[in-house]
């Protein structure tokens, strides 16, 4: 079971995710053209700082507690699944606050003149 | 660079791309702070499961050593520039035409359970 500790909080994200695009039909899974390109743009940065830190020593994992799979740059798989994983469930929350209060994001017709 | 100093950056860039480069201005949105505030309840959650039990491992040299439960708070800044950024960058496509606008809202079922409790 240890082996699953990192995957575990993963796959929980995505679970208790799941009811916005059901639910209140975010339409994040709907749209994934677009949320290919922000994991282009948004994930990039980040995984170039996460690979600068593992070898700064900023920061390891503890591999038994991962799946096994270790990836070129010292990441296990749970870790480049975590920059799939977390950009998805904060595009989905900012389209469910969308969607039940009808706030604005900036994307609107009337917002793009 | 420290995790501490890097995270800070981080935060300023997050700033900077949002306010001037892309201009999506979406640090100036009430859906942004609403969302973030959601997200960050989750993140308390799961990064303590992370960080409770040593799956992150952090070298001492590298952070403030200032923790929230477990985690360190630069996890909270290194956070909030990704959660930040890749809902900026969702705009920003959107504004550029890329399956954007609002979907359909709530499924009509939810709507109704929700207005019924309200009254």
């Amino acid at each position: 079971m240890r082996e699953l500790t990192y995957v575990a909080m993963l796959v929980f994200v995505v679970v208790a995710t799941l009811p916005l695009e059901l639910l209140l039909r975010v339409r994040v899974y709907a749209r994934l053209r677009r949320f290919a390109l922000v994991l282009l743009c948004a994930d990039v940065p980040f995984l170039l700082w996460d690979l600068a830190a593992v070898r700064a020593g900023h920061w390891h994992f503890d591999v038994s507690q991962t799946l096994g799979v270790v990836l070129p740059g010292r990441l296990p798989l749970e870790e480049w699944l975590f920059f799939l994983v977390v950009p998805l469930a904060s595009v989905m929350t900012l389209e469910a606050v969308r969607s039940v209060r009808g706030w604005r994001i900036g994307d609107e017709p009337e917002e793009r003149s | 660079m420290s995790h501490t100093e890097a995270s800070l950056l981080g935060i300023a860039v997050t700033v900077v791309l949002d306010l001037w480069v892309l201009r999506t201005r979406l640090l100036t949105r009430r859906a942004f702070w609403t969302s973030y505030a959601i997200v960050l309840v989750f993140q308390l959650l799961t990064n303590e499961w992370l960080t409770s039990r040593g799956v992150f491992v952090y070298g001492e040299d590298a952070i403030l050593g200032w923790r929230i439960g477990h985690a360190p708070v630069e996890d909270f800044w290194f956070g909030f520039s990704l959660v930040a950024q890749s809902m900026i960058w969702w705009v920003w496509w959107g504004r550029r035409g890329v399956q954007a606008g609002p979907g359909p809202g709530p499924l009509p079922a939810i709507t109704r359970l929700a207005t019924r409790r309200r009254r």
